[in-house]
C-alpha cells in the first residue's frame, strides 16, 4: 500500500495533504507494508445509509509498521486489540486488512 | 480585556417537535433570552448562531441572518459559526471575544438543531460529516463507533468497564427525569443500561445521547452594564476554545482529548480557579465514556479513575462534584448545534437558584465543556455568581 512520508520532520502518514506535525508540505509517496497492529477496534451494529447493507461489520485504528495509522475494515474473522493484521484489499479507497 | 457577564438565557425544551421549524425553535429561545435580559431587538449590537448542519438537516443556508430577521435584529452584524458539536459553544466564545475585547457591548448567541425530521440513517450520515469525510467516515465510521473505539482503548489501557459506562447512563437519566426541559424523562436501570441494544460494542443504545430538536440562547454585555439588565446576572469567569487534528486515528492517544485539556488550562488560568472549587459541572456526554474522560481531562480526577468514580456515584446530584444535573446529551437531549448554549443556560438555571427539584445547595462556581467531533474542538467555559 502507498503512504506519505514528510521531507521535514520524518513522520509517515496513510493519508494526508500536509504534515499535522510540522506543518511541511512537502509530502512523498512510499510503499508501506501492508502489515500493522490493531490499536482499537469496534463492531457497528448500526451505521450511516451508505453502509446498511454490511451490517454488522468491523472497523478498525490500525498502526502500520512505518508508524502511520489509519482507520480502515476488517475483513474475514474479528480482531482485537493488539493482534496483527495484514492489508487484505483496497476497494473504493477503502483498505481491507485481515488478521495475520 | 474586560470584563463579561450574561445578562439573559432563555431556552426551548429539548425534543421531538414536528410542528417547529430551525426558525421557530431559534426565534423561541431567542426571544425569551432578550425578555430574561430585559432587552429589546434594537439593543443587541451584533448577533452569532452556532449550527451545525441546518442546510443539510433542513435544506436552509444563510442561517444567521435567516433567524435574526425573525427575532428583529435589523442591520447587525448576523455570523453563523459551525464547529460540529461544539458550534454554538464556539459561537458563545467569539461573542465573548467580541465583548471582553470592547468592540460591542450587547450581542446575542443562538444555539439551534432541528434533526428529528429526518430519519435515523441519514442523521447518522450527517453526524459522520464532522468526521473526516475522505478517510475514518468512507471506511464506514460513524461517531458511536468512534467513541467506541475511544472507549475500548480506554478499557484496554486504565481496566474501565461496562459497569462504569451504563453508570454515567443511569445517573444522567436520573437527573434528566426530574428536568420538565429534558428531552427524555425517564430513570433507567444498570440492568436496562447495560442490556441495551448494541450499536457499536461496547457502546449500546444508553450510551448514547439522543436525537433531539432545540435551541438555546445567552444574552451577553460588559459586567459594569450587567445591573441594568438583569436583576442575577452571571459573570464568565473564564473562556477558552481549542483544536485538535480531526481524524481519530491521527491523535497519539485516544483516551484523552488534548483540546479539552488545552481549553480547560487557559479557563482555569483566566479564572484564577482550580479543578476542586467547581461546584458543578455540565459535560460533553454525546457517550457515556465522553463524560468520563472529560472528568479526568478537567482534572477532576486523575487519569483513568473517571469509571470508578462514576460508578462511586462521585458525579450525582449528591455526589462531591455533581456533573449534568441537567440530565446532559444523555437524557435533556442533544440538538447539536444547541448543546454548547444550552449547557451555559443550565448552568444559570444553577447558579441562579432556579433549578427546581436538582437544585444544588452549593452553585456559586460552574464549568461547562462543549467538544467538537472526537476532539478536534472543544470549548471551556467557567461561571461565577
Amino acid at each position: 500500500m502507498t503512504i506519505f512520508h514528510c521531507s521535514g520532520c520524518g513522520n509517515n502518514y496513510a493519508a494526508r495533504p500536509g504534515c499535522c506535525r510540522c506543518g511541511s508540505q512537502e509530502l512523498r509517496t512510499r510503499e508501506a507494508s501492508g502489515r500493522g497492529r490493531v490499536y482499537s477496534c469496534t463492531t457497528l451494529y448500526a451505521s450511516a445509509e451508505p453502509f446498511e447493507k454490511d451490517l454488522p461489520f468491523q472497523i478498525a485504528i490500525i498502526e502500520l509498521e512505518e508508524g502511520a495509522r489509519l482507520t480502515a475494515r476488517i475483513a474475514g474473522r474479528a480482531v482485537g486489540i493488539g493482534d496483527g493484521v495484514i492489508l487484505a484489499e483496497e476497494r473504493d479507497g477503502v483498505q481491507f486488512f485481515s488478521a495475520a | 480585556m474586560r470584563p463579561v457577564s450574561i445578562i439573559g438565557a432563555g431556552k426551548t425544551p429539548f425534543g421531538v417537535f414536528p410542528d417547529k421549524s430551525l426558525r421557530d425553535l431559534a426565534a423561541e429561545a431567542g426571544s425569551k433570552c432578550l425578555k430574561n435580559g430585559s432587552a429589546s431587538p434594537v439593543q443587541v449590537e451584533a448577533f452569532y448562531l452556532g449550527n451545525f448542519a441546518g442546510p443539510a438537516f433542513v435544506g436552509q443556508n444563510h442561517l444567521a441572518p435567516y433567524v435574526g430577521a425573525a427575532l428583529g435584529l435589523e442591520g447587525v452584524p448576523a455570523t453563523r459559526i459551525e464547529a460540529a458539536c461544539a458550534s454554538s459553544g464556539s459561537a458563545f466564545f467569539h461573542a465573548w471575544t467580541a465583548v471582553a475585547s470592547g468592540a460591542y457591548d450587547i450581542v446575542l448567541v443562538v444555539g439551534v438543531e432541528k434533526m428529528t425530521s429526518q430519519p435515523t440513517a441519514r442523521v447518522t450520515d450527517i453526524l459522520a460529516s464532522a468526521g473526516e469525510v475522505d478517510g475514518e467516515v468512507r471506511a464506514g465510521a460513524t461517531f458511536p463507533s468512534l467513541f467506541a473505539m475511544i472507549a475500548r482503548r480506554h478499557m484496554h489501557q486504565f481496566g474501565t468497564r461496562r459497569e462504569h459506562l451504563a453508570a454515567v447512563a443511569v445517573k444522567n437519566h436520573a437527573n434528566g427525569a426530574k428536568n420538565p426541559e429534558a428531552h427524555m424523562r425517564r430513570a433507567i436501570t444498570l440492568e436496562q443500561a447495560l442490556n441495551g441494544r448494541m450499536i457499536a460494542d461496547p457502546l449500546t443504545l444508553y450510551d448514547c445521547s439522543l436525537v433531539s430538536d432545540g435551541a438555546a440562547a445567552v444574552l451577553l454585555g460588559p459586567t459594569e452594564r450587567a445591573a441594568e439588565f438583569s436583576p442575577r446576572p452571571i459573570r464568565v469567569l473564564g473562556a477558552a476554545q481549542a483544536s485538535d487534528r480531526l481524524a481519530l486515528a491521527e491523535k497519539e492517544d485516544i483516551t484523552t482529548f488534548p483540546a479539552v485539556r488545552k481549553a480547560a488550562g487557559k479557563a482555569f488560568q483566566m479564572a484564577g480557579v482550580k479543578p476542586e472549587e467547581i461546584d458543578l459541572a455540565e459535560l460533553h456526554d454525546c457517550f457515556t465514556i465522553a463524560e468520563i474522560i472529560a472528568m479526568e481531562d478537567l482534572g477532576f480526577v486523575p487519569r483513568g479513575e473517571g469509571g470508578p468514580a462514576s460508578a462511586a456515584g462521585f458525579s450525582s446530584l449528591e455526589g462531591e462534584k455533581p456533573i449534568n444535573t441537567s440530565g446532559g446529551l444523555k437524557s435533556k437531549g442533544h440538538p447539536v448545534g444547541a448543546t454548547g448554549v444550552g449547557q451555559l443556560c443550565d448552568l444559570a438555571l444553577q447558579l441562579r437558584c432556579e433549578a427546581g427539584e436538582r437544585q444544588l445547595a452549593r452553585a456559586n462556581l460552574g464549568l461547562a465543556q462543549n467538544l467538537g467531533g472526537s476532539g478536534a474542538t472543544c470549548v471551556v467555559t467557567i461561571l461565577g455568581r
